[in-house]
């Protein structure tokens, strides 16, 4: 049974997620760091790349599940790729498409484009413009659209994600403190 | 019979990205972090360990042949789907036939929803009612899927048979549909297209066929549940048992008027908020009553009729869920044994499970199914 392939047998290999738990080496010598990034760079820009995605995903009125789910893919993705050969913002623009699509509230590359555009360049006093529909946007788009690409190759297109918040939110039910609403809402 | 290929995903065709090491400095220097993450961070010091075994085992497969197109031979095409097209092929590496599904990917918006959830969720999944995804070759203008090959699909098999199924192979069928439903899956995994079917877009600019759609979907509801799928069932229980589809709009009014035409006018009684709907009180459709369904289907008996009108409920509380219509009446002759064979085994790995001689068929019915023997590895699929 199988195939026969440089004296080795194969009959299966499967890729799945399972576990979504990395091993301790994987997780203290990161894609990053073994490319010299310190760590302390390294957390900010996660940290950073997943408040980006919140607040676009607010902007984009997506379920909080969506902003979950993307932040998920992002962080998943620098524990596969290093922040120093990839762009943090670009990928986390394809994170918040790539979620929005997983969590069947589709929004355009378009908006995901303009809502970062909007975070980067607004101020107190002045909201930003649209971006102009020039080289540099098309650019822009195709670009977010390759990391999606990349995000799903990479991910090996596990991106159906269990998140925790429920499962937290019944324990506490369990523990009876759902009336200590400041559990809840961490949750 | 023996299915013994690999199930397997492989991603190697993307070219690496150009590295570009201005964009490492693009974070704000302001952030700060609380000291006690920053403590943590600096305690977990770099250990050396060993390289990662996972660039290694992707070349491997890589080798192997594993998501390249060249490991795959076009033979021809089987059909063309709303978002794909699908063609029969042989692997290379274990001779087999397979079905590459090639979906084309429009620069506009990446890859489709539609790819996503069925790469993603039918990857991990066995199950005999379920094809199995053997490899998967993304490029840049094309998603590739490599399938499992099936002797025949439902539209195939419809052809065959002259749209005369036989009715006991019509429950059988259903049931092979439900136990697939009742576990991850939706209806739309099932590539579940006709090619007469006028294929509409939606706002997520996806591809998808009208006849299957419930009222809800069709008057502007988003939301994904699982009772839209029940509907579509419905419509392909019909389907089987008749031959015609059973709601062929090529128009969303159209869809709808057909719909209404047959099962009543819904009103506040059938379907809660309907009269509140702003989509439906434009139309203006005339007050239809519902008609007895057993006129439209007289081959189907009093639990199949039963069934049916409970799939096709405008009510989505109400309409039957997969789980249920498992243990629905008409599936009682089938025997209690099928409710408890694993989700890896066959229907047909029950002796009594066996399909009939279709009234309609050409000729024998094994010209058609010659794989359809009792093989426990053997994986059946509707569609």
């Amino acid at each position: 049974e199988g195939i026969l392939i440089g004296g080795k047998r194969y009959s299966e290999v499967t890729i799945t997620l399972e576990t979504c738990l990395l091993p301790p080496e994987r997780l203290a010598r990161s894609p990053s760091a073994v490319l010299g990034l310190s760590a302390d760079t390294e957390e900010q820009l996660r940290i950073r790349g997943c408040e980006e995605i919140q607040a676009a995903g607010i902007l984009l009125r997506l379920p909080q599940v969506a902003m979950a789910t993307g932040q998920v893919l992002f962080q998943r993705f620098f524990y596969c790729k290093s922040f120093i050969r990839h762009c943090a913002e670009m990928v986390a623009m394809a994170c918040l498409h790539l979620a929005s699509k997983i969590e069947e509230e589709p929004r355009r590359v378009r908006d995901i484009l303009n809502v970062f555009h909007h975070l980067k360049h607004s101020t107190e006093h002045r909201t930003a413009k649209p971006m102009p529909l020039d080289s540099t946007y098309i650019s822009m788009k195709s670009e977010v659209i390759r990391a999606e690409r990349q995000l799903l190759k990479e991910l090996g297109f596990c991106v159906h994600i269990k998140h925790p918040h429920k499962v937290i939110v019944m324990y506490l039910q369990v523990l009876e403190c759902e009336r200590n609403t400041k559990l809840v809402q961490k949750a | 019979g023996e299915v013994c290929s690999p199930t397997l995903v492989s991603f190697m065709c993307c070219k690496f990205q150009r590295i570009d090491v201005s964009k490492q400095m693009s974070l704000p220097m302001d952030i700060r972090l609380p000291p006690e993450i920053l403590k943590k961070l600096q305690m977990q010091s770099p250990e050396p360990c060993k390289p990662l075994s996972r660039m290694s085992r992707r070349a491997s497969l890589s080798d192997i042949g594993f998501g390249k197109l060249e490991t795959y031979v076009k033979l021809g095409k089987l059909g063309e789907g709303t978002y794909a097209t699908v063609f029969k092929g042989r692997s290379k590496l274990t001779e087999n036939l397979v079905a590459l599904k090639e979906i084309r990917l429009e620069h506009e918006e990446g890859a489709p929803c539609t790819a996503i959830r069925e790469v993603s969720l039918l990857k991990n999944l066995k199950h005999a009612n379920i094809v199995t995804l053997h490899d998967i070759i993304h490029t840049d203008r094309c998603l590739t899927l490599v399938f499992e090959y099936l002797d025949s699909d439902l539209k195939q098999y419809l052809d065959n048979c002259r749209n005369i199924m036989s009715m006991s192979n019509v429950k059988v069928f259903m049931f092979q549909l439900l136990r697939g439903l009742a576990g991850e899956l939706k209806l739309a995994d099932f590539g579940l297209a006709r090619a007469k079917s006028v294929p509409t877009k939606t706002y997520s600019n996806e591809v998808v066929t009208l006849w299957y759609r419930p009222p809800d979907v069709l008057l502007g509801s988003t939301e994904y549940s699982t009772p839209i799928d029940m509907w579509g069932v419905g419509c392909i229980l019909y389907e089987m048992a008749t031959g015609r589809p059973l709601f062929p709009g090529s128009t969303v009014k159209e869809e709808l008027h057909l719909i209404f035409r047959l099962m009543g006018t819904p009103t506040e009684e059938t379907c809660p908020g309907i009269t509140a709907n702003e989509e439906f009180r434009s139309y203006l459709f005339p007050q239809y009553r519902a008609q007895a369904l057993i006129n439209h289907v007289p081959r189907l008996d009093t639990e199949g009729i039963d069934l049916l009108t409970t799939l096709l409920l405008y009510d989505t509380r109400k309409r039957i869920s997969a789980e249920a219509s498992l243990r629905h009446a008409y599936f009682l002759s089938l025997g209690e044994d099928i409710h408890s064979i694993p989700d890896t085994a066959s229907v047909f790995s029950l002796k009594d499970i066996q399909l009939q001689k279709d009234p309609g068929h050409r000729s024998s019915f094994d010209c058609f199914f010659p794989n359809s023997g009792r093989g426990k590895n053997r994986r059946q699929s509707v569609f």
